[in-house]
């Protein structure tokens, strides 16, 4: 389970450009739950993501995943507890390693690491089994330097490394905003079986209300650092984006200001 | 050019072969611009030399020299990474400090070891006819560092390490604790400076403080040289060109110095090896930085 309890994070705090970008945000997430969470630019959804991952420190509350409070822990010493996809294809695989070298990488993350080879034949055979269920034919191109992969075929590897040892919550942060439509459909189906699989807990951050509603089993909706609307359950399906629009208006007394929300 | 003077430039390359290996751990694989190795190079033979005047085994010596050099190493990580004082400038300050650690050391400029028992003398016994007792030595002692150091960045260690320079924030969400793989590398790339320095001084048959300098602009030329001259792009060929590149470059420098046709002098060496590194960087396409290679 995943608590966030009254978590503050302000940007250069006690100066003319102090920007308050999460404001005693409290979120719950059960055991293998799947949260999708929405919002426009600036309402505080890759800062709750890192905040969870330990990029940045709060200004105040508590961070605890499986009831430990990890609000000190730094993103390494957190990484047995947490996994994440980044929006960047690039930024969340090392272009200049093999595939099977990322996939090494992750495959030892949350353990120390000593000096025995990375890769050895075991391991070469788990990542093949493991890239053989995506598709792509990557199984084929272990020794590849991964930036020589296309965006998409990235994009499934960073999910795959994220999701080859275990973990308390997945973070997939906006991970298929920078693909074409068609190869985004192909991740986020991918995503979709994974978490299913695997029954991961995962948290979700998009631009798309239509992502936001298709997959999880619950969505929330951030705006100037708050959560504006938590839909789950019954409530949530059937639930169009229109609804959803609708539900923010009457909740919040204000137009959504932001295109991209809408026409995502 | 003589037998003598060919297999003189193979020493000093295989010797420089280390430090390039050095060099190339922090220019090309942390992607930290690290020139303590200028002042670790020295440090490495001040230690040496004190240390065998002393009366200590020459080997013991030379393993207290790599070891100063991974302080060396460790001093400029931390000012990096504690203070925040930008990589080139933390290494150019431990660098100026090495400068006047090493005069401490020695005592003064210079320290000769003329007649003392070194690592070399230490295998003269072994029957290997003289020309070729240090060429073989120093084969021997680089091969052997080049296999622990391939097999290092093969390692789980050595993967977070590449991962470290390459792309820091992917290596922290997988776990990796990038300062301590910082720290790790500048130790063990000026501790391999420092043992390169503590084998020339006994080959060479002293250490001096000037020694170190334009140490870490041969190494750049191996790295780079060697890249240019090897097509292999592995990991285990590129740090075999670095050796490589080394070697071709100690030769060609002493090919030049030779020619009296040039009528180049030895303190010619830095113009020279600038020179060298121009060309390299020209055609290698990788620019001045010589970080990572830019794709346009």
């Amino acid at each position: 389970m995943i608590r966030v309890d009254g978590v503050s994070v302000v940007f250069n705090a006690g100066t003319a450009m102090e920007n308050r970008v999460l404001s005693e945000l409290s979120i719950e997430i059960p055991s293998g739950q799947f949260v999708t969470v929405i919002g426009s630019n600036g309402a505080g959804k890759s800062t709750l993501l890192n905040v969870i991952a330990g990029e940045l420190p709060v200004a105040s509350g508590r961070v605890l995943i499986a009831d430990e409070d990890v609000t000190a822990l730094p993103a390494p010493a957190r990484s047995a507890l947490v996994a994440r996809v980044f929006q960047d294809p690039r930024a969340g695989t090392c272009e200049t390693l093999t595939v099977e070298e990322n996939l090494a990488l992750a495959a030892s993350r949350g353990r120390p690491r000593g000096l025995g080879l990375a890769l050895n034949a075991g391991r070469r055979q788990r990542f093949r089994a493991a890239l053989e269920r995506l598709g792509l034919g990557l199984e084929d191109r272990l020794g590849d330097p991964i930036g020589l992969l296309s965006g998409g075929q990235r994009q499934a590897t960073s999910l795959l490394m994220a999701s080859i040892e275990p973990m308390q919550i997945l973070l997939l942060d906006e991970h298929v905003a920078a693909l074409d439509p068609r190869t985004a459909g192909f991740v986020l189906e991918l995503t979709r079986r994974v978490i299913e699989e695997q029954k991961l807990t995962a948290l979700m951050v998009t631009h798309s209300m239509r992502h936001a509603l298709a997959l999880g089993d619950r969505t929330l909706m951030l705006h100037e650092g708050r959560i504006v609307l938590d839909v789950t359950g019954e409530e949530r399906r059937g639930m169009t984006v229109a609804d959803l629009i609708a539900r923010f208006r009457a909740q919040h007394g204000e137009e959504l200001d932001s295109d991209s929300l809408l026409l995502a | 050019m003589s037998l003598v003077a060919f297999l003189g430039a193979i020493e000093t390359g295989l010797i420089f072969g280390l430090v390039a290996l050095g060099v190339f751990l922090t220019f090309r694989v942390l992607n930290f611009p690290d020139l303590t190795v200028d002042g670790s190079f020295a440090f490495g033979a001040a230690v040496t030399a004190v240390l065998i005047i002393k009366g200590w085994n020459p080997w013991v010596a030379t393993g207290m020299a790599i070891a100063a050099g991974c302080c060396a190493g460790l001093v400029t990580a931390t000012l990096n990474l504690r203070l925040r004082v930008l990589n080139l400038l933390a290494s150019i300050l431990t660098m100026i400090a090495l400068y006047s650690v090493n005069i401490r050391v020695m005592g003064g400029p210079t320290v000769p070891l003329l007649g003392q028992k070194t690592v070399l003398t230490s295998v003269e016994h072994l029957g290997v006819p003289n020309p070729w007792i240090a060429p073989l030595f120093f084969f021997a002692v680089t091969a052997v560092v080049w296999v622990i150091y391939a097999w290092f960045l093969h390692s789980e260690t050595g993967l977070a390490l590449r991962a470290t320079g390459a792309n820091p924030v992917m290596a922290r969400a997988n776990g990796v604790r990038t300062d301590r793989l910082v720290l790790t590398g500048l130790a063990i790339s000026n501790g391999l400076a420092a043992f390169g320095g503590s084998l020339l001084a006994q080959l060479q048959g002293a250490a001096d403080v000037t020694m170190g300098i334009g140490t870490i602009i041969i190494g750049l030329a191996a790295v780079i040289g060697g890249a240019a001259l090897v097509p292999v792009r592995s990991l285990v060929g590129l740090t075999l060109a670095c050796v490589f590149g080394s070697i071709v470059y100690h030769v060609f420098v002493s090919l030049a110095l030779n020619a009296t046709t040039l009528g180049l002098t030895a303190s010619d060496v830095n113009i020279v090896t600038a020179v060298l590194v121009c060309v390299a960087l020209a055609f290698s396409g990788k620019g001045a930085g010589a970080g990572r290679a830019k794709q346009p």
